[in-house]
């Protein structure tokens, strides 16, 4: 039983609904958090962090699953600000599973220059690859 | 004594006589006055004289007519300081024939003195066989297709051809003894001065300045580009250099010209691998979320909850449709290089009612139109061209209205501007932040944040297509809404009757 929570940043309502319904479905006990933008993420992070900081404790662990085309800022320029915002420390709690309709091998390759993304999904999710990437991080 | 004396005289002269007979050259004596004492056989054949015909007659009747007046002056000048000499150094000579043809010919001058009488033996050679050789040598490097310039070991021009001349501009003969430095650019001359003297030491058949652009100076001062070959010559006179010059411009111009096909080449070749990495993402994006709705549908149907189903087939068409327009987008832009560019007349305020006509069916709330044409009908443009901008601009109007608003507001203002006729379209929509300006009319680009995503190329076709009626359209936004302001030349064409008076209408 796992309870982190799952993060989807999405600009498309349908995918963030078939992630919702996939969690659903799963055994897995967890909250599904949608973004329609990264902007809209990486606030809630920066605040998150920083209360953690002010209590003393490690962020919050969670599961993100980013979309790479989207409007304003696309999937890299969120995984630079992510990048900016954790600093120097390992992103542990954090494991970034891009989530997207291109299998185009550079954007791939481009993707697993960051270190804390872990995973790199092509659209659609099923409920079998998103049992597979939790067992493989969360167990 | 005096008569032994003659009789002496006149033996001399017989022995002359028998000596210039066997001399294989033509051979005359003549007296300090001019007058011919004894000619060979050689001669008289030469000028055409018979046996004797020759002797006693004044020496001037084989001289061109345009030398005898001076002719006896020379002579007279000659006896004064007899000398071994040719005659007309560094001029060319020539003998009248008695049939009045005139032979070029080289004249040695010996004053011989008999009796205490100063007297001159002349030898005349025919040199009509040299100066025919000399004169196809010439015709040789005229024909050459590129120019020649011959120059001596001091880099001083001896010879040049017909091409030299046209090709630094310079006159005939105007180049010969001049400085090779002198059809070389300023800047260069001090240097070629050295590479000339060290080409002296290895005299190799080269080009000249491999891996250098080299270049030459006309007369008038413009540079070209060029390509010199380097020959040398050893002859007599030692140290001589052959170039070659053959003007590249034209080679250089095609160069270029290819250079900038290839840019152009390679640019729309990336644009196109763009094109296809983002249209094949963005066709992709709605079918991967039907298949994934799909799986549920199939979930849903086996465990028999319909109404699930029927939400869900509800979002697949509506990503179905949304596909078949990205197409249509897409379909539409690749089209647009080949709408005729037929230009008609055209009635603004028509076509805008016509296109918001349709608009206004697929409109889920109204929006309300106004207009204020400050221009003149008909409007001269291409009318595919710009239904496509104008109605890609107006739908944009209505699909990113702010719905916090209580009413959503769209103006369109026409006026003419000096022949130019403006068209702005103000919204009162979300607008779009100053950031974004520089993006949106770019292919597959979305700025907006929107559960409804266009294709991202509406603009760009509009951009596409204004550029195409040689207009200009600009955007400006704030949080109150966007407007793009359309500048679209009225051109018309000089023939068409009344074209002035329609120009100063829309005035």
């Amino acid at each position: 039983m796992t309870t982190i929570p799952v993060v989807i940043i999405d600009d498309d309502k349908v995918d963030r609904y078939i992630v919702q319904r996939i969690v659903q479905e799963s055994d897995i006990e967890a909250k599904v958090i949608e973004y329609k933008a990264g902007d809209e993420f990486l606030e809630v992070l920066s605040d998150s962090k920083k209360r953690a900081a002010e209590i003393g404790t490690a962020p919050p662990p969670m599961l993100v699953l980013l979309d790479v085309n989207m409007p304003r800022m696309n999937g890299f320029e969120v995984l630079d600000s992510i990048s900016r915002e954790l600093g120097e420390s390992d992103p542990d709690y954090m494991v970034v599973m891009m989530f997207t309709s291109s299998n185009h091998a550079e954007d791939k390759a481009k993707a697993f220059s960051y270190s804390f993304v872990k995973d790199y999904v092509v659209k659609p999710l099923t409920r079998e690859r998103l049992q597979d990437v939790i067992a493989k991080h969360y167990s | 004594m005096l008569y032994r004396f003659r009789l002496g005289a006149m033996k001399v002269r017989e022995e002359y006589q028998i000596a210039l007979e066997i001399s294989p050259t033509p051979l005359m004596m003549v007296s300090r006055d001019g007058r011919i004492v004894l000619s060979n056989k050689r001669l008289n054949a030469l000028f055409g004289y018979g046996e004797g015909e020759l002797r006693n007659q004044l020496v001037d009747v084989l001289v061109p007519s345009e030398i005898k007046d001076f002719h006896p002056e020379l002579r007279e000048a000659f006896f004064e300081v007899p000398t071994n000499r040719s005659m007309g150094t560094g001029r060319d000579l020539f003998g009248a024939r008695k049939d009045g043809e005139m032979i070029p010919v080289e004249i040695g001058l010996d004053p011989v003195e008999q009796d205490g009488e100063a007297l001159v033996m002349v030898s005349v050679l025919d040199i009509r066989a040299r100066k025919q050789g000399e004169a196809k040598i010439r015709q040789a490097i005229d024909a050459a297709s590129s120019a020649m310039v011959m120059i001596d070991e001091n880099g001083k021009i001896e010879l040049v051809n017909e091409l030299t001349q046209i090709l630094f501009g310079y006159a005939p003969g105007e180049l010969i003894g001049e400085s090779i430095e002198k059809l070389v650019p300023e800047r260069y001359r001090r240097k070629h001065t050295v590479y000339r003297m060290s080409y002296q030491n290895s005299r190799d058949r080269r080009s000249m300045g491999v891996g250098r652009n080299l270049f030459g100076l006309s007369k008038h001062g413009s540079e070209f580009p060029v390509e010199i070959g380097l020959n040398p010559i050893d002859g007599q006179e030692g140290g001589l250099v052959m170039a070659t010059i053959i003007d590249i411009s034209q080679r250089k111009q095609h160069e270029e010209r290819i250079q900038q096909t290839n840019e152009e080449l390679l640019r729309l070749n990336t644009e196109l691998s763009e094109f296809a990495y983002s249209a094949s993402h963005d066709l992709k994006a709605p079918l991967s979320s039907i298949s994934g709705i799909l799986q549920f549908c199939e979930s849903d149907l086996e465990a028999g909850n319909f109404d699930e189903v029927r939400e869900n087939l509800g979002r697949v068409r509506q990503l179905a449709s949304r596909l078949a327009g990205r197409i249509e987008d897409m379909l539409a832009l690749a089209r647009t290089d080949n709408v005729d560019d037929g230009w008609q007349d055209l009635d603004l305020a028509d076509s805008v009612a016509e296109i918001w006509q349709v608009l206004r069916t697929k409109m889920s709330s109204a929006i309300e139109l106004t207009t204020a044409f400050g221009h003149t009908d008909p409007i001269r443009t291409v009318p595919a061209r710009f239904s496509i901008v104008l109605e890609n601009i107006l739908s944009n109007a209505i699909k990113y209205r702010d719905q916090s608003k209580p009413n959503s507001t769209v103006h369109i203002e026409t006026w003419d501007d000096d022949g130019v006729l403006k068209i702005s379209v103000r919204d009162n929509g979300i607008g779009i932040p100053a950031e974004h300006h520089a993006d949106i009319f770019k292919l597959f680009k979305r700025v907006a944040n929107t559960d409804e995503p266009g294709s991202g190329l509406g603009l760009a076709l509009v951009q596409k297509n204004v550029l195409r009626l040689k207009g200009e359209i600009i955007v400006q936004s704030t949080g109150d809404g966007t407007t793009f302001t359309i500048a679209l030349p009225q051109v018309r064409e000089e023939t068409r009757v009344g074209g002035v008076e329609s120009r100063v209408e829309i005035a």
